[in-house]
């Protein structure tokens, strides 16, 4: 049980992090040869990134509205706001290295950004469950206090 | 003559007369016949979903597309009561936008010039929060829908 439990969670935390990553891809590069490949790189990883930081930033709006209708506890938003304080600093860092990349197409630099990626994945992620689990717990308290 | 001993019973009436003034229905025009006639295998003691088939099953598609990737997403699958319907459209909500960006943009940028892909590139670049400006915190996001409309990526 446990392990079909942690397999599943490896499996989500995976899902994610691919979608996010497939989601950006917005030259392939084989298709598109008169793209140079660095422009195609650092344009694909700018892609990315810009990603990333456009579901923190709905993630949050949905945890406000959420909040603004009680659908959350100040707590409950306290809590995932820690978890999203991590994932700024991540995107934050990663939208500084994308800036450099893009100037020196480094490619320890996109493997930094992957990382961060992948961290950032991780991280939201669990938020994504944890919001979930709140808003089931939130309803199902409701309902059993409803008369 | 009648004899007053034994009284002849008055006769029956007829029961047409019974039924005509009250029930103008038990004569139905040919349309209320057809209607009869059509809705008569859909009584509600027989087969009351048998109209709505159709829609019953597209709905049931689509609660079973939200279900995979809600499962696939988050981990919750619809056992949950009341909020679970919330959390999964929430989370199928985020998978299928991933999915939607991925089949409208992949490989939509393949026909730009190299020219158009480094303007393009410049401005990701510089519309990208850094650490130099960096994103909004958690807590300044939430407050904003207030008074400004939510961001939107593309759809």
């Amino acid at each position: 049980m446990r392990y079909w439990y942690h397999m599943h969670h490896n499996r989500r935390y995976v899902c994610l992090a691919v979608l996010l990553f497939v989601s950006g891809c917005a030259i392939q590069k084989t298709a598109a040869p008169q793209i140079a490949t660095n422009t195609a790189d650092a344009l694909n990883v700018a892609t990315l990134v810009s990603n990333a930081q456009q579901d923190y930033l709905i993630f949050f709006q949905t945890v406000g509205t959420l909040e603004k209708n009680h659908a959350l506890s100040v707590d409950q938003v306290a809590l995932l706001n820690n978890g999203g304080t991590k994932v700024r600093d991540i995107l934050d860092a990663a939208g500084n290295l994308c800036q450099t990349y893009a100037a020196t197409n480094n490619q320890a630099l996109a493997d930094q950004i992957t990382a961060d990626l992948t961290a950032a994945a991780t991280v939201y992620a669990q938020l994504y469950a944890q919001k979930a689990a709140m808003l089931s717990a939130n309803a199902a308290a409701a309902a059993k206090a409803a008369p | 003559m009648s004899d007053p001993q034994n009284p002849i019973p008055p006769a029956p009436v007829p029961p047409v007369e019974h039924v005509s003034p009250t029930a103008p229905a038990t004569i139905p025009s040919p349309a209320t016949t057809a209607a009869t006639a059509s809705s008569a295998p859909a009584a509600p003691t027989a087969t009351p979903a048998a109209p709505s088939l159709p829609k019953a099953s597209a709905s049931a598609t689509l609660g079973k597309i939200l279900t995979i990737v809600s499962s696939v997403l988050g981990g919750v699958v619809g056992t949950l009561p009341l909020g679970a319907v919330t959390a999964a459209v929430d989370l199928a909500e985020g998978g299928l936008r991933a999915l939607a960006q991925w089949l409208t943009t992949k490989g939509a940028d393949n026909q730009l010039t190299e020219a158009q892909a480094e303007a393009a590139l410049a401005q990701l670049i510089a519309g990208l929060a850094t650490i130099a400006s960096p994103l909004p915190t958690p807590e300044e996001i939430e407050a904003a829908p207030a008074t400004a409309p939510p961001v939107t990526t593309a759809p």
